[in-house]
C-alpha cells in the first residue's frame, strides 16, 4: 500500500528526487521483465515435458514444439541474436525470416478470409437496428477505398465524418468507462482489496 | 431446399475463394485508382515536412510480423521521409517478436536512401519492460539502452548528440499493433515528457484511437494499408501500399456484393412463407 | 515604452531549471514591435553585459496561451510571459541566481526594462495538477464508500440479459452430450476483464457439473490457470458432484496470441464443443476463434471490454455481453459487495461526468456568447493542466 501510495503521489511531484525515484523503479521493472520471459520459457519447457513423459494424447507435438524452441535458441545463440552480420543472413535470421514471418502473417491473413464469410452469415438486416449497422458498415467500407471513393463520391467523406464524429464519441464514453473501472481496480490493489490477481480468494 | 436457402447455407470455401480471387487478381493485374487523402494522414506528413533538417525523428515500431502487411508499408514511407528530410532518425521496438523485422526494414531503407548508421540512423533495439521503458527513455535515453541493437554503446553515437532523453526529441511517432502501442506512447510518454506524437496502426484499432486525435494526444493517425497509401501519395513514392490499395478495393466491394446477395436472398425466404400464406386463405 | 511591471520568478510547479518573465501589456504591442528576453549572470548591473535569448513580436506570447488555472496563474491572461528553461543556447542552474530582463525594440529605438534576479529551484507540488488529485481522490472515496454501503446494504443490480444466454447455452450442450469450451481471454488477472471472465466461469462450471457436461477452459496465462482451477473446482464441489471434478479441465496452452488462437481452433474442430463461452480481453485472435466456433456450429457467448474486437463478437456470436455488461454480470453471479459497490460506485462516476459534460457545455456557450469569464472557475478545474 505504502508503495503504490508514493508511486501514486509521485505524479504530483516534479521534483527530481521524485522523478529519480520513479526512474530507479522503471529500471527494476525492466530487470523483472527481463526475468519474466525467462519464466515464461521454462514454464513451457515444463508443461510440455510432463506430456511428453506420460505420453498424453498429442504429445508428438510436444516434442516438435521441443525442437522448435531448442533449435531457435541454439541458433540464435550461434548467432549471437542477430538476423543478419555484413549484409548476410545468419541460420537465426532464416529462422525468424522463413519461419516465424510467414507463419505469423498466415494466421493475420486468415482473418481476411473469416470477416467475409462472417460478413455473409451476419450483416443481415434482421431488425431497424441490424439494419442501421448495415449501412453503416457499407458506408464505411465504401468510403475507405479508392473504388468505393471512385463509384460513390460522397461515401468517403461520410465514412470520415462517421469515424471523426460518431465513432470518436461513442470511443470515448467506453473509455472513460473502461478508465473509471481502471482507476477504480487500481485503487482496491493498491489499499489491498482487491487480491484475485494474486490467486487470493474471498476473505 | 429452396435456392434462396441453398445460397444463404452456402459453403464458406466458395467466399474464401472469392475473396482470395478478389486479393489476387488486383495485385497481378493492378489498377491504380486515385487515392483521396484524409486530413489525420496529412496531419502527420505535414508536420514532418516542416521540421528543419537534423532534427530528432522517433519510430517506434511497436508490431510483430502478424501485422506486417499493413504497418510495414506505413514505416517504409515514413523512414523515406524522414531521409529525405534529413531528419536524424531514431528507431526501437517495444515488441520482442518485431526486432528482427524492424531491424531488416531500417537497414533496407537506409541503404536506398544512402544514410549511414551511427551518423543519420541509428537502432536502439528491444528492452524489456513495455511502458517502462518508455518511461526510463523519458528520464535518460542512455539507460534505457546502454547499447544499440548492434551491440555498440549508444552514449557517443553521432546521432544522438545532444539527445539526453525523450524530451529532446522533436517528433515521435508509434506504429502500433495493440499494447503498448500508440496509446501507451502518449500516457507514459508524451502527457510526461511533452514532444509531439503521432500515430500509425491497424485498420481495426484506428477507430479506437480517432478520441485521442480529435483531443489533440495526438497529432495525427496513419490507420490501416489505407493510411499508408495515403502517405505513400503524399511522399511521391507509390509501392506496396498503393498496390495493395486495388486489392482491398476488390475485396470490400466483393464483401459488400456478397452482403447485399445474402440479404436479397434472406428477404425473399421470408417473403415466400407469406405470399404462401395469402395463397392459401 | 519600456516594458512595465516586469517580474521575473522561479518557474512554479515544475522540475527546476526554469525562469518565468511576466510583464504587463503595453499600448505599443503590435506585430511592428518586438520583445527581447535578456539573461546574464547575477553580478552583470549592465544590460549590455546581458545575452539575447529570444526574441519575439510584440503582440505575442501571452499568460493565456500558457496552460495554467486560475489557482496558479501569476497574472492576468492579458499580460505577457515567457518561459526560460535550459535548453539550447542557455543553461540554468538549480540555486544560482541570474540577472533577467526584457527589452522593447520599436523600429530604430530599444527601450531596456529595469534588471531582475531570480534563482530557478524545483518544486515539490505541481499545483496545476490539484484537479486531478482531487479528482482521483473523490472517485477513489466514492468506491470505498459504496463497497462499505454494498457490504452494510443490499445494492439492486438489474439481470444481465446475457446471462440467460449462458443458461440456455449450457442446457444446449448438455442435450447434445457435447462439451462446455471457455476461455478467459487474452490478459492476466490483474484485468478487470479477467476477473470478471473467472467469476462468470464460475457460474458455467456449477451447471456443468449440475448438469455433468464435460468442461474443458484452455488458458494463456499460469496464475489465471490456478485461479481458475481453484474456481472451477469450488464450483464442482457446491454443485455435490465433487468427484467429477478434472484436474486437466483447466489447462495451460501457451501465452503466444496465434500459437494459442491455432490450438483453440484445433480443439473446437476436433472435440465440436456445443457451446463456446468467449470472456475477457481479446485481440486480433477474437475472430479467429469465433468464425472457427460458428464454422462448428456451437451456440457462442461472448463478453469483453475490447471495444475494438466488438464488432467481430456482435457478428459471429449469439450474444454478446459489451463492456461493463461483463463486470455488471460477474458482479451479479457473485453477490460480492466489492464488486457490487465498485460497480454501483463506477456508475455514480460516470453520471457525474455525464453532468459535467452537460453543464460545461452550456457554461462554455456562455462563456463564449457573453464575454465573461466565470465559467472558466467551473471549467478550469476540469482541465488537463499538466
Amino acid at each position: 500500500m505504502i508503495t503504490g501510495l508514493l508511486f501514486a503521489g509521485q505524479y504530483y511531484v516534479p521534483h527530481p528526487a521524485s522523478e529519480q525515484l520513479l526512474t530507479s523503479v522503471t529500471k527494476w521493472l525492466q530487470i523483472i521483465g527481463g526475468f519474466a520471459l525467462v519464466l515464461g520459457v521454462t514454464s513451457l519447457f515444463h508443461q510440455h515435458a510432463v506430456k511428453i513423459r506420460r505420453k498424453e494424447a498429442g504429445w508428438g507435438y510436444s516434442l516438435v514444439l521441443y525442437a522448435g524452441m531448442l533449435g531457435t535458441i541454439a541458433v540464435g545463440f550461434w548467432a549471437n541474436g542477430k538476423e543478419s552480420v555484413d549484409g548476410a543472413m545468419t541460420a537465426f535470421g532464416w529462422v525468424y525470416s522463413f519461419m516465424m514471418v510467414p507463419l505469423q502473417g498466415t494466421m493475420f491473413a486468415i482473418l481476411a478470409f473469416f470477416i467475409a464469410s462472417a460478413a455473409y452469415r451476419s450483416f443481415r438486416a434482421r431488425s431497424r437496428e441490424a439494419a442501421v449497422l448495415l449501412i453503416a458498415a457499407i458506408i464505411v467500407m465504401m468510403g475507405r477505398v479508392p473504388l468505393g471513393e471512385y463509384l460513390i463520391p460522397l461515401s468517403g467523406d461520410v465514412s470520415q465524418w462517421i469515424l471523426n464524429v460518431l465513432n470518436a464519441s461513442v470511443r470515448r464514453a467506453i473509455l472513460i468507462g473502461v478508465s473509471l473501472g481502471a482507476i477504480a481496480l487500481s485503487f482496491k490493489i493498491i489499499f489491498g482489496v482487491e487480491r484475485s490477481y494474486l490467486g487470493g480468494g474471498k476473505e | 431446399m429452396t435456392f434462396a436457402e441453398r445460397m444463404l447455407k452456402i459453403d464458406r470455401r466458395i467466399i474464401f475463394l472469392v475473396i482470395g480471387l478478389c486479393t489476387l487478381l488486383p495485385l497481378l493485374y493492378p489498377v491504380g485508382l486515385p487515392i483521396k487523402i484524409s486530413p489525420e494522414v496529412r496531419s502527420v506528413y505535414d508536420y514532418m515536412e516542416a521540421l528543419p533538417e537534423r532534427s530528432v525523428f522517433l519510430l517506434s515500431i511497436d508490431f510483430d510480423p502478424a501485422s506486417k502487411p499493413e504497418l510495414h508499408p506505413q514505416a517504409i514511407a515514413l523512414l523515406r521521409h524522414a531521409f529525405r528530410k534529413n531528419l536524424r532518425v531514431v528507431s526501437m521496438t517495444l515488441w520482442v517478436s518485431g526486432t528482427g523485422m524492424a531491424d531488416q526494414l531500417l537497414t533496407q531503407v537506409a541503404k536506398e536512401m544512402g544514410k549511414e548508421n551511427g551518423k543519420d540512423y541509428v537502432f536502439l533495439g528491444w528492452s524489456p519492460g513495455g511502458t517502462a521503458v518508455i518511461i526510463n527513455m523519458g528520464q535518460d535515453l542512455y539507460t534505457a539502452f546502454p547499447s544499440d541493437y548492434g551491440g555498440r554503446p549508444t552514449k557517443g553515437i553521432p546521432v544522438l548528440e545532444g539527445v539526453h532523453s525523450l524530451k529532446d526529441v522533436n517528433y515521435a511517432i508509434s506504429l502500433g499493433a495493440g499494447n503498448p502501442g500508440v496509446e501507451a506512447w502518449y500516457v507514459f510518454g508524451k502527457d510526461k515528457y511533452r514532444f509531439e506524437l503521432g500515430g500509425g496502426c491497424t485498420g481495426v484499432i484506428a477507430p479506437g484511437l480517432y478520441p485521442l486525435l480529435r483531443s489533440g494526444q495526438i497529432n495525427g493517425l496513419i490507420g490501416g494499408l489505407r493510411g499508408a497509401a495515403e502517405y505513400e501519395s503524399l511522399i511521391g513514392q507509390k509501392a506496396r501500399a498503393v498496390a495493395g490499395m486495388d486489392a482491398q478495393s476488390a475485396t470490400h466491394v466483393a464483401i459488400i456484393v456478397l452482403v447485399i446477395i445474402c440479404n436479397v436472398f434472406y428477404f425473399n425466404l421470408r417473403r415466400v412463407p407469406r405470399q404462401q400464406g395469402h395463397g392459401t386463405s | 515604452m519600456a516594458p512595465a511591471d516586469l517580474q521575473v520568478v522561479d518557474t512554479p510547479n515544475d522540475g527546476g531549471e526554469s525562469l518565468t518573465v511576466i510583464w504587463a501589456p503595453s499600448s505599443s504591442d503590435g506585430p511592428d514591435a518586438r520583445y527581447q528576453v535578456l539573461i546574464g549572470d547575477a553580478g552583470a548591473t549592465e544590460p549590455d553585459a546581458l545575452k539575447v535569448i529570444a526574441e519575439f513580436p510584440a503582440n505575442t506570447r501571452f499568460v493565456k496561451e500558457a496552460k495554467s488555472a486560475w489557482w496558479t496563474r501569476k497574472a492576468e491572461k492579458n499580460w505577457h510571459q515567457f518561459v526560460i528553461r535550459s535548453g539550447k543556447g542557455i543553461e540554468l542552474k538549480d540555486g544560482t541566481p541570474y540577472t533577467v530582463t526584457v527589452a522593447m525594440l520599436k523600429g530604430e529605438e530599444r527601450v531596456v526594462g529595469p534588471l531582475h534576479q531570480a534563482t530557478p529551484a524545483p518544486d515539490w507540488v505541481n499545483w496545476n495538477q490539484f484537479n486531478n488529485l482531487i479528482l482521483a481522490l473523490s472517485f477513489g472515496g466514492l468506491v470505498f464508500y459504496t463497497i462499505s454501503h454494498a457490504k452494510r446494504n443490499e445494492i439492486f443490480l438489474r439481470r444481465i440479459p446475457g446471462l440467460d444466454a449462458v443458461d440456455e447455452a449450457i442446457g444446449r450442450s448438455t442435450e447434445l452430450g457435447k462439451p462446455i469450451l471457455y476461455l478467459t481471454g487474452a490478459h492476466d488477472m490483474s484485468d478487470p476483464s479477467t476477473i470478471a471472465a473467472a467469476v462468470i466461469l464460475g457460474r458455467v462450471a456449477k451447471r456443468a457439473a449440475a448438469y455433468e457436461t464435460e468442461l474443458m477452459v484452455p488458458h494463456r496465462d499460469p496464475i489465471t490457470m490456478a485461479v481458475c482451477q481453484e474456481i472451477t473446482k469450488q464450483a464442482y464441489l457446491e454443485a455435490g458432484k465433487p468427484d467429477l471434478f478434472k484436474e486437466d479441465s483447466n489447462f495451460f496452452i501457451t501465452a503466444d496470441q496465434f500459437s494459442y488462437t491455432a490450438a483453440v481452433d484445433g480443439i473446437m474442430l476436433r472435440k465440436k464443443p456445443a457451446a463456446n463461452f468467449f470472456m475477457g480481453a481479446y485481440f486480433a485472435e477474437s475472430l479467429l476463434l469465433t468464425e472457427t466456433g460458428a464454422s462448428t456450429g456451437a451456440i457462442q457467448i461472448a463478453g469483453t471490454d475490447s471495444d475494438h474486437q466488438l464488432p467481430f463478437f456482435v457478428t459471429t456470436c449469439d450474444y454478446t455481453l459489451i463492456g461493463e455488461e461483463l463486470y455488471a454480470a460477474s458482479a451479479y453471479l457473485s453477490k460480492e459487495p466489492i464488486q457490487l459497490g465498485t460497480l454501483r460506485g463506477q456508475d455514480i462516476g460516470k453520471a457525474v461526468i455525464l453532468s459535467v459534460i452537460a453543464i460545461g457545455t452550456v457554461m462554455a456557450t456562455i462563456g463564449v456568447a457573453t464575454g465573461a469569464q466565470w465559467p472558466q472557475l467551473f471549467l478550469d478545474f476540469f482541465r488537463d493542466l499538466k
